[in-house]
């Protein structure tokens, strides 16, 4: 099986995990934080993530979220897209407002609304992947591989783009 | 799928006492049951507040899908583009039909919770 290692911030963790949803093999529970006002959709995901492996963190809105981050490394996030206080679209801005360049923890949308454009609202505040309510355990291993393989990737090119530079290659 | 199947499923995927706290939560919890996302649909009729008719809406629809609840979260979600148009005469008749849907889905769910 291929494994694939990546190293990135905040948690700057090293990740070992196969690009198989089902065969997720890490040195230790991934942390997520789920920001979610409805208890009936807290109770979803955090059962599904739990289940998966995960150690889960809950908060309530957007505002809850950017103060966890001040004080917790998490490795992914899903955020509620309408939530009071402050919504998911902008605190997904202010998190990449403050992860800066260099950092990118990955933010996947959870949202009610199917409508066109939504997912189009979700990238453009910064999100970088989105999951329709309800929320089924299947699509959600799916869009949490996919784009930790995504992560990955990307941490990769720009880890073999850094490298070369440093060596003076073009 | 039906509400039983749904509600099966849940249990399966995240275990019983869960599911019965999602069916808890819908029925019965002071700030974010079903009795409370009504009143606040109703004040927002009210009050013709296209915004709030909007965002309650939204959240009723976002909650009910948790159980596959189609009448309901259909008609949530055309109460919701409603209020983003400020439609309150269109929404009132909406919102009745939501009542029916709600009173329906309740006692199913009564009766799911007493079945375990």
């Amino acid at each position: 099986m291929e494994e694939i290692h990546t190293t990135y911030n905040p948690a700057n963790v090293s990740i070992h995990h196969s690009a198989t949803p089902n065969s997720l093999n890490l040195d230790r529970n991934l942390r997520v934080l789920v920001a979610e006002d409805d208890p009936t959709n807290r109770i979803v995901a955090e059962r599904y993530l739990n289940k998966m492996g995960f150690d889960v963190d809950l908060v309530t809105n957007g505002m809850e979220a950017l103060n966890k981050l001040e004080k917790e490394n998490y490795d992914l996030i899903l955020m509620d897209c309408q939530m009071p206080v402050m919504d998911g679209y902008q605190a997904t801005k202010e998190i990449r407002h403050r992860e800066g360049l260099l950092n990118h923890t990955p933010i996947i949308a959870l949202t009610a609304n199917a409508v066109n454009g939504d997912a189009e609202k979700c990238f453009a505040a910064g999100m970088d992947a989105y999951i329709p309510k309800p929320v089924k355990m299947k699509s959600l291993k799916e869009v949490i591989n996919q784009t930790l393989d995504q992560l990955s990737q990307n941490t990769e090119e720009t880890e073999n783009d850094f490298s070369r530079e440093n060596r003076g290659i073009n | 799928m039906i509400l039983a199947e749904r509600i099966e499923e849940l249990i399966e995927e995240i275990d019983l006492d869960g599911a019965l706290e999602m069916i808890e939560i819908f029925l019965s919890d002071p700030e974010f049951g079903i009795n409370k996302r009504l009143n606040s649909l109703q004040i927002s009729l009210d009050n013709k507040d296209g915004i709030a008719l909007s965002r309650e809406a939204h959240k009723l629809k976002g909650s009910a899908s948790n159980f596959e609840a189609t009448d309901v979260v259909q008609l949530s979600g055309i109460l919701e583009q409603q209020g983003i148009r400020n439609e309150f005469e269109k929404a009132k008749q909406t919102f009745d039909s939501l009542k029916d849907a709600v009173g329906v889905l309740t006692k199913q769910l009564i009766q799911i919770k007493q079945k375990y």
